[in-house]
């Protein structure tokens, strides 16, 4: 059984309408169903596709029509589950007046951390997202991605076992997007599942070892990574140089064509310079699962 | 339950507030402002300005609570940072409980400071007139008004933190808080009034009967004559049911507050 498990969750918003007779609903999620082991998980989807719903439902901020959720074999409602879990909100807020310290000092409180441990814990952490030494200035100095990334760092201070993160690499520069994405690799391979969403594709495709894509409310696509580059592998793009001469040619090759072209040119004399897939990027995916889903409804 | 982490960052937050030192400066000036407008009242200016300065003591305590406790606890919802809470092992009673901790604390230390500012300034304003009562009782018996103001801005604050969960308008739930805070004060002096009034039928009588038990009593916490007027006695009995009666409400007004906010979806 996987870490985090997700089964058949509906959510349905209810509106009141202008004068409160009629209520409005929105099916938000529409039967989401997943699994997520000791892995690098990447949960994408267009704005309003149900990322951020899904997770309110699965930390209970927010309680499903039906479904069922499971934290490490236990209900989500199970108290205990959050023991042993790291949870950053979308664009997340602390009180200014504290200073990151206090901030880290509240969470070692609630998780019982003892103070003769936190002084080391502290600075490991704060090494690891580069906040080294900034701990004692109060955090309305911070810029914004320094708030995100203590904030990142705290959610590692139980060593928690499954980490959820709701686009935490968003409003990040590249060299904070860069801290993140090497502690969650870092997490992945010390045996931890990473759950987190993203708009950012391409850290999504260069980060996760599996993806779900959510569209309107439903899955539409959940593999590993490595299989849906190969499920919309086009061909490929071969770069050659005819021998003797300098100016290269690119030729484009279908999947099952690849071996037989590659022979040719070689007899031919031509010197192969590189064979590239022609791929659909995640990001293309997506794109092409969001107009299809327009065109449907 | 683990109410206390919530609490203590509530009240380290509240604490580095400009509302914090801000009304301090207030209950200072509004010192001046009771010696001045007691120069210009009829009647005993030892008497007036100390009335007024009490008075003044009374609401900026009653504001600050109010403040604290809708603004903080509202601020949590509405910027998130509910969210990094409630993701750590936390029931949504520890966050309730923790916050009014939070504010209650807060609340203790303005009101300590304050019985300084205003014991200070009461003493200053006497002691260039003929005292007609000694200080030291002065001072005992502003500590006595201390103590129920204390337990007013406490009762207050559990109120503050079921209006910011109730409504979803900051602005709503302070006015709500304050009106009722109002209302409350008013609530002896019409039930009174009403009672003792042949023009008014028993069954109006009776409603106003049951709101009186139901609503929340504030004038309960107004001692001011107590400290004016030497003559003035309370038993140590009024002060302990006074202390039973804000521990009850305030109890049942944070298991609503609970109730409320297990339900709410963030």
């Amino acid at each position: 059984m996987g870490v985090l498990v997700v089964n058949n969750l509906r959510k349905t918003f209810k509106k009141n309408s202008l004068l409160g007779f009629k209520k409005e609903e929105k099916k938000v999620l529409k039967g989401i169903s997943f699994e997520v082991f000791e892995e690098i998980f990447g949960f994408i989807g267009p704005n309003g596709a149900g990322k951020t719903t899904t997770i309110k439902v699965i930390m209970d901020f927010v309680k499903p029509d039906s479904g069922e959720i499971l934290i490490f074999g236990k209900p989500n409602s199970d108290i205990s589950v959050k023991q042993n879990l790291g949870f950053l909100p979308e664009r997340p807020y602390i009180y200014g007046s504290i200073t990151g310290k206090e901030y880290l000092d509240f969470c070692a409180d609630v998780y019982g951390i003892p103070y003769y441990e936190r002084k080391r814990k502290f600075a490991e952490l704060l090494e690891l997202v580069n906040l080294t030494g900034v701990e004692e200035q109060p955090i309305s100095s911070y810029s914004k991605g320094m708030v995100q990334r203590l904030l990142f760092a705290s959610t590692l201070i139980n060593d928690p076992d499954l980490l959820i993160l709701d686009e935490p690499m968003s409003g990040l520069d590249p060299v904070g997007r860069n801290i993140i994405a090497s502690v969650m690799k870092m997490l992945k391979e010390k045996g931890k599942a990473v759950f987190y969403s993203s708009h950012i594709i391409q850290d999504v495709e260069r980060l996760s070892d599996r993806v779900a894509i959510i569209v309107d409310g439903k899955i539409k696509l959940l593999d590993s990574v490595a299989n849906i580059v190969q499920e919309f592998l086009r061909g490929y793009v071969i770069t050659v140089r005819k021998r003797g001469s300098s100016s290269l040619e690119v030729l484009k090759v279908g999947v099952d064509e690849l071996w037989q072209l590659l022979e040719r040119l070689k007899s031919e004399g031509y010197e192969i310079i590189s064979v590239e897939p022609d791929r659909l990027s995640l990001e293309e995916i997506l794109v092409s699962y969001i107009q299809e889903n327009r065109r449907a409804g | 339950m683990n109410p206390f982490p919530v609490a203590k960052i509530t009240f380290k937050e509240l604490l580095k507030e400009k509302s914090f030192i801000g009304l301090l400066t207030l209950e200072v000036f509004l010192l001046f402002v009771s010696k001045l407008i007691s120069n210009v009242v009829a009647g005993d200016t030892v008497k007036v300005a100390m009335d007024f300065a009490l008075s003044f003591f009374f609401f900026t305590v009653a504001l600050y609570s109010v403040f604290v406790s809708v603004g903080s606890t509202f601020r949590d919802v509405s910027d998130r940072v509910v969210y990094l809470i409630l993701s750590k092992p936390l029931k949504r009673s520890d966050y309730v409980l923790g916050k009014f901790l939070g504010c209650a604390v807060a609340v203790a230390i303005f009101v300590f400071f304050s019985f300084f500012i205003v014991t200070s300034g009461i003493l200053v304003i006497s002691g260039t007139a003929n005292l007609y009562v000694p200080h030291v009782v002065v001072v005992e018996r502003v500590f006595l008004l201390s103590l129920l103001v204390f337990l007013m801005g406490v009762f207050l604050s559990a109120f503050g933190v079921l209006f910011a969960i109730l409504f979803t308008s900051q602005v709503l739930a302070l006015i709500s808080a304050i009106f009722l805070f109002l209302a409350g004060l008013e609530l002896s002096p019409v039930k009174e009034l009403v009672v003792s009034s042949k023009y008014v039928s028993p069954v109006n009588k009776l409603i106003v009967q049951i709101a009186y038990y139901l609503f929340p009593n504030f004038s309960l916490f107004d001692v001011k004559d107590y400290v004016v007027h030497l003559a003035v006695k309370v038993s140590p009995l009024f002060f302990a049911s006074v202390f039973i009666y804000s521990l009850i409400y305030t109890s049942a007004v944070l298991l609503v507050a609970t109730y409320l906010f297990d339900r709410r979806e963030l």
